[in-house]
């Protein structure tokens, strides 16, 4: 294919504005997924993408498409993860892209994400397609969005398309415009090979997927290849393109994108926004914007029964082959034995790798409230990174400690200012910005503790503004904070899965809220159990839950022994969701909910 | 002789009653005379069917027969002893059997206890529930606090080795003042066995459902646990032994067959759902538990057919077996005999051992040398320890 015929563009839609079915659409039209295969929205593969609704793993596909000037063109998409906790893949994704299409719905709106990343895509100069999606559903407001994709993000709407996906109204014409107003990629097919990694996975059979756009020169079977960063070097075995199934070519040639597989084992090997080069006639620089993504959220996992463990490793062993993101490192606990210390990108992150720890390697876990990940400086100045409240130096070491802060940009109509400028006041931020984006929308920046925003921040935010507010956020920097480490105790001894950091101002309203939160959970058992938050020795809340006084088989006679003993396996049963801590029945969901701050 | 040494238990369940209680979920049927008679020729018929199967349960000699129900005394004392003797002529029954009939107060006259205890029963146990009319009453009891007083005299008077009566407390609307008073009453006869049952409403009885809707209401938990107390204190100043969680006796009396079950010993189950547990040697060594359909139609139906009646039977392993001698031997006062235990099933599961182990280290089991036992003060609250057993 020459390099003119070629687009390469993804499309940049908030959650549920219908990115997926435009993608659907396209490929229909282009005659890429045949009728058979028209698996509503294809390109969120895993099932947790699809009852999420929101796509996880970048992935691409090649259409070929004949336009009216009677040439044919290739039309890559290149899709790219669509959550706040992805935003570094996103731009590497739009990295690989010379045009986006920007998907609005026409009766929600712009929202702050869409925003973000449609400044992502501006300033690495990709030409956009603003599109009006939805345009058939009755509550559709197509002027009041066109006057605020003008106002807010500033783009020019008068040639803005109003498409309906679902149905399929005015795609033909989309298609038309994408090979007309998205220019060719620009690449150098004579120079040294160059290709950004935009994703990559692992798969089974062949190993490490790499998922590439080349840039200049070419990519092909038999060469030496090697990753700028890391500084390996494979040799190529196979390029392809999907199509949308996968399908082997010869080359993959400046301008395309497609797959590479180089007998590479380890995932870690491949990072994302890393440059491919030829290992023999290197290129002179790396594509520019590489980073490593590290954790901002850590928990620990825990198998529910403790002689799970080996199974557990070897799950998280084989999903890290897939998720290189998240991090996992053995630690122990007294009260729920072995397990990891986890990282992932964010709170959502999180969820998705323990659900799929729970779903695909049919795992029951317990996993102890997120922390971030704080700074302990000690008084002979050495810096400890603290991923867990566990990992605190002792108070007569400690010099301070220091918090991550983040940016977060919200995106609000003026109406509900009030009460999101309250929500972030109590979560200790401080305002940077606010300015009126149009007469009745805002922009608020602030910085924010990360700590306060992890776990259920963007829930509030949502209830603040019966959820027409919206978030983007991004690492600021680490602060001096006054932390405290906020031990609960059961019967005296210390859970320290239960242990949290929080600021000294809201170690007391937490520890009470904590202690009459578990009150609430732990069910009564045959002792009483007293339920006690302390910072250092000195206890700030107790609550006590008193013993069970009646639970017992009254009538067992002959005719009853197969049932009786049924109803205690059933008991039994019902008890398995707990965890043993000393004398003490846990139910799984205290460790996680501690955090909560209302029911 | 059977397992271990020891004789066997014979069940009869009586599938009749004159009016079910509301709290009540054992099997039985309002059906007349003619159901009744029908009940007695099947039963028999049962009990060949399954010495055909099994001939060599014939050679085990029971030492405890049992009447319970449903009602057993709405059969009538001339059916009720051509049933104990129809077994006798079937079966070894040992010299000195326990025999023992569940009676209604209101469905038994003087004369009846006489005419029994002449064809070799030795036990009655009464279903008395309460001394109080407004008890009585809530519960639905046919019977009147005057027929608790006559059955007893009258049981007395035909000379029965042991009178034992049944008490249920926690009953909707029922005050620890009213509990007290039953429990006072009770000592006054100095029955010679009680039992005193936490009331626990089933799933699908009338009760139950009137609890769920909130039309009635029972004593909290902790007003049973106080109740469960007050029985424990004013039975043991009498001279009972709390031998087991709901069963009181005076020494000596405390009821043998009812054993068996607690011990996991041997007995047949015979009658519209009743359950048995059988060894019949190789086929299964730790014993095979036996149930009959909870439906007289269906029961019928398959003896008519010349079939066993059994709709289930499950022969145990090791660990079942395990089990259920831990779980059911720790209801009794006495506990278990680990060796014992041992002898009859084997090492004990590793999995079992810890978890007695974890019992016993937070104190709600307590070892001596070799008996395993549950402190008394635990057990309205056993089944969070025995759970853990299952």
């Amino acid at each position: 294919m020459r390099i003119e015929n070629i687009r390469n563009f993804s499309i940049i839609a908030h959650i549920d504005h219908g990115k997926s079915t435009l993608a659907d659409r396209l490929m229909e039209l282009t005659g890429t997924l045949s009728g058979r295969e028209k698996v509503e929205q294809f390109l969120d593969k895993m099932d947790l993408e699809r009852e999420r609704g929101i796509t996880i793993k970048a992935q691409t596909v090649r259409m070929r498409y004949t336009a009216s000037d009677g040439k044919e063109y290739t039309l890559n998409l290149i899709d790219t993860p669509g959550h706040v906790d992805f935003s570094y893949e996103v731009s590497r994704s739009l990295c690989a892209c010379e045009g986006a299409i920007l998907v609005v719905d026409a009766s929600q709106g712009v929202e702050a994400q869409t925003l973000a990343n449609v400044y992502l895509a501006l300033d690495q100069d990709l030409e956009v397609l603003t599109v009006l999606n939805k345009i058939d559903l009755p509550n559709a407001e197509p002027d009041r969005v066109k006057r605020e994709i003008e106002d807010v993000i500033g783009l020019d709407t008068t040639e803005m398309l109003s498409v309906s996906a679902k149905k399929g109204t005015a795609v033909p014409e989309l298609l038309e415009r994408l090979v007309r107003q998205i220019p060719p990629p620009q690449g150098d097919p004579a120079a040294p090979a160059k290709a950004l990694i935009i994703d990559s996975w692992f798969d089974n059979y062949v190993g490490v997927v790499v998922l590439a756009r080349v840039f200049d020169g070419e990519v092909r079977p038999g060469q030496r290849i090697s990753f700028m960063a890391t500084g390996r070097s494979f040799e190529v075995q196979k390029v392809g393109v999907f199509s949308p199934h996968p399908q082997e070519v010869e080359r993959l040639g400046a301008g395309e994108v497609g797959f590479v597989i180089a007998n590479i084992k380890d995932l870690t090997e491949t990072k994302v926004g890393d440059t491919i080069t030829d290992a023999r006639n290197p290129a002179a620089t790396p594509m520019p914007g590489f980073k490593v993504v590290h954790p901002m959220v850590f928990a620990g996992i825990y198998p529910l029964a403790s002689d799970q463990y080996p199974q557990l490793r070897t799950a998280i062993e084989k999903l890290r082959l897939n998720d290189s993101s998240f991090t996992a490192e053995p630690e122990s606990s007294v009260a729920l034995g072995f397990g990891f210390r986890c990282g992932f990108l964010g709170l959502l992150h999180m969820e998705i790798i323990q659900e799929r720890l729970e779903r695909e390697y049919n795992m029951e876990l317990i996993s102890t409230a997120p922390t971030v990940g704080y700074r302990a400086v000690k008084k002979d100045g050495s810096v400890v990174e603290v991923d867990s409240p566990a990992r605190l130096p002792e108070p007569l070491e400690l010099e301070h400690i220091e918090e991550p802060m983040i940016l977060a940009t919200i995106h609000l109509p003026s109406e509900y200012l009030g009460g999101v400028l309250k929500l972030c006041e109590e979560r200790r931020g401080v305002q940077r910005q606010m300015k009126f984006a149009s007469t009745n929308r805002v922009i608020l920046e602030y910085e924010l503790p990360l700590n306060e925003i992890v776990l259920d921040f963007y829930d509030m935010l949502k209830t603040a503004s019966r959820g027409y507010a919206s978030m983007d956020y991004e690492f600021h920097q680490f602060r001096r904070s006054d932390l405290v480490k906020l031990d609960i105790l059961l019967n005296g001894d210390t859970v320290d899965a239960l242990s949290l950091i929080v600021h000294r101002e809201n170690a007391y309203p937490k520890g009470r809220e904590v202690t009459v939160r578990l009150r609430k959970l732990i069910p009564r058992q045959m002792f009483e159990v007293v339920i006690q938050a302390a910072i250092g020795s000195k206890v700030i809340a107790r609550e006590s839950v008193k013993a069970i006084r009646k639970n017992v088989l009254a009538k067992c006679y002959g005719g009853d022994i197969t049932r009786k003993r049924k109803l205690l396996e059933k008991q039994k049963e019902g008890k398995k969701r707990m965890k043993q801590v000393g004398s003490v029945e846990i139910p799984q969901e205290a460790f996680l909910s501690i955090l909560r701050v209302k029911e | 002789m059977g397992e271990n040494g020891t004789m066997r238990g014979i069940y009869v369940h009586v599938p009749f009653c004159v009016r079910k209680c509301g709290y009540c979920d054992f099997y039985s049927v309002v059906d007349g005379e003619e159901a009744r008679e029908r009940f007695c020729g099947l039963l028999l018929q049962e009990l060949e069917i399954l010495l055909r199967s099994y001939p060599g349960e014939a050679n085990v000699p029971a030492d405890t027969v049992y009447f319970g129900g449903g009602t057993p005394s709405v059969l009538g004392p001339e059916r009720l002893c051509r049933l104990l003797a129809g077994i006798r002529s079937r079966l070894p029954v040992a010299e000195g059997a326990e025999v023992t009939l569940e009676a209604n107060p209101g469905t038994i006259r003087g004369e009846d206890f006489f005419r029994l205890r002449e064809e070799g029963f030795t036990r009655v146990s009464l279903g008395v529930q309460s001394f109080l009319p407004a008890t009585l009453e809530a519960l639905g009891r046919i019977h009147s606090v005057d027929d608790v007083h006559a059955a007893l005299e009258n049981a007395r008077k035909a000379r029965f080795p042991s009178v034992g009566i049944d008490l249920i407390f926690g009953n909707p609307g029922q005050e620890e003042t009213d509990w007290e008073a039953d429990i006072d009453c009770a000592a006054a006869i100095h029955p010679d066995h009680l039992s005193a049952y936490a009331l626990s409403p089933e799933p699908g009885t009338p009760i139950h459902g009137q609890i769920e809707r909130g039309e009635i209401s029972v004593p909290s938990d902790d007003a049973a646990a106080r109740m469960y107390e007050t029985a424990r204190r004013a039975l043991a100043s009498a001279g009972y032994r709390h031998y087991e969680i709901s069963n009181f006796a005076m020494p000596g009396m405390e009821c043998r067959h009812n054993g068996k079950y607690w011990r996991r010993e041997g007995y047949l189950g015979l009658g519209p759902s009743a359950h048995g547990l059988l060894f019949p040697g190789e086929s299964a060594p730790l014993g095979m538990r036996t149930e009959n359909p909870p439906s007289l139609p269906e029961y019928a139906r398959r003896l008519d057919e010349g079939r066993l009646s059994w709709v289930e039977v499950e022969a145990r392993s090791g660990e079942d077996a395990w089990k259920e001698f831990l779980i059911f031997g720790l209801r009794l006062e006495e506990g278990v005999s680990l060796a014992e235990g041992e002898k009859r099933y084997g090492p004990q599961p590793r999995n079992l051992l810890e978890a007695v182990d974890r019992l016993v280290a937070s104190g709600s089991l307590v070892r001596d040398r070799e008996r395993l036992r549950m402190p008394e003060a635990f057990w309205f609250v056993s089944n969070e320890a025995l759970r853990r057993l299952a």
